[in-house]
């Protein structure tokens, strides 16, 4: 079962509504080296759930 | 850096904290193709959010920025400013377009940080939003940001630091956004001008930094007067900002509980700095000059007496 830190939810719902209004789907990401762990899947995770699993 | 498998998205966190213009040319070099991606979208502390910015300025990209801010300190998301360090010397871009086009706040990320890193990313905001408040280039849409930044800082910096409460943490996110877009239009004074060389000299995090000057500078600033005054707004105008100040129960004498409480050491002897001529000489001018009292060296060399 994929770890979703809870931290993270309310900010990716928000950028997930962000990413549909502005039809984004191929993003260039700069996050900190702490952060790439937790953030990378969420996001990938995400993109996926908005693109229904590819471009 | 990483390419994302089956979506055409790139991560890339080859950078330290206090991001260096050498780090920022090698991203621009190694981030080719540009065009195949759609949006910079910046996770992280000030300094993931400053690097994004430079990045797009650098590269001339178009893209749209989200920043999504983890730590609550800066208000990163919320200025057209990026701090960047060249020779050990702190550098700040200002420039209209790395403003971010959408900012994504959510105060969970605060909750279970370590307490040392809350003082210091509160302390950042509380000093932003009382220098953009008393600043020469204060206007009356940038005292009103930080008026209310300064009250929510007042009423949840101590809760904020000190427990996970979500509502202290949701204030105080509010808080550190509302100080980054005051000194967006104001810019910061004294203690930020005399911050920077403390962090590349002593490796104090900016917040910190920031704070061991605050208290001492309240005072002196409180007593200005028509021989050092630099606001062209008179010394009645200035004066009343004080009694404002004052009124929101934040004086000099307010600091010594808060630092107690939020456990910030502010005796610089105890934190090795030893430099005062050092960081006397190499403070940021152009902020210095948006204090509305001017400073002499004395008077620099007096806001670290304990």
């Amino acid at each position: 079962m994929e770890q979703i830190n809870y931290n993270y939810k309310g900010a990716i719902n928000n950028l997930s509504k962000i990413m549909q209004q502005e039809t984004f789907h191929k993003p260039l990401i700069f996050c900190g080296k702490k952060s790439f762990e937790n953030i990378k899947p969420i996001i990938e995770k995400e993109l996926k759930r908005v693109w229904g699993g590819g471009i | 850096m990483y390419g994302g498998g089956e979506f055409n998205s790139l991560y890339y966190n080859n950078f330290a904290c206090n991001p260096n213009i050498k780090e920022i040319t090698e991203a621009v070099k190694i981030i080719q193709n540009r065009g195949k991606y759609d949006v910079i979208i910046a996770v992280g502390g000030g300094s993931v959010i400053d690097f994004a910015k430079a990045w797009r300025l650098f590269s001339k990209s178009d893209l749209k920025l989200i920043a999504i801010p983890t730590t609550f300190g800066t208000g990163s998301e919320s200025t057209q400013f990026a701090v960047l360090y060249k020779d050990g010397k702190k550098m700040s871009l200002d420039e209209k377009s790395i403003l971010p086009e959408y900012a994504v706040i959510d105060s969970n990320f605060a909750l279970n940080s370590p307490q040392y890193l809350k003082a210091c990313t509160a302390m950042d905001a509380f000093c932003q939003a009382i220098e953009s408040f008393w600043a020469v280039n204060s206007t009356t849409e940038s005292m009103d940001f930080a008026i209310k930044s300064i009250s929510l800082c007042r009423d949840n910096i101590i809760e904020f630091v000190n427990t996970n409460n979500e509502t202290a943490a949701e204030n105080m996110a509010l808080a550190s956004n509302l100080a980054g877009k005051a000194i967006n239009i104001s810019r910061t004074t004294a203690s930020h001008a005399l911050s920077y060389s403390i962090t590349t000299k002593y490796g104090i995090p900016h917040g910190h930094a920031v704070a061991l000057s605050i208290k001492n500078l309240y005072q002196a600033n409180s007593q200005v007067s028509d021989f050092d005054l630099l606001d062209i707004r008179g010394i009645d105008y200035v004066k009343q900002k004080f009694i404002t100040l004052n009124n929101l129960l934040i004086n000099e004498n307010y600091f010594d509980t808060l630092f107690d409480k939020i456990h910030l050491e502010t005796n610089i002897s105890k934190l090795g700095i030893s430099d005062i001529n050092y960081i006397a000489n190499n403070v940021n001018i152009d902020r210095l000059s948006n204090n509305p009292r001017k400073l002499d060296k004395n008077l620099l060399y007096s806001l670290f007496n304990s």
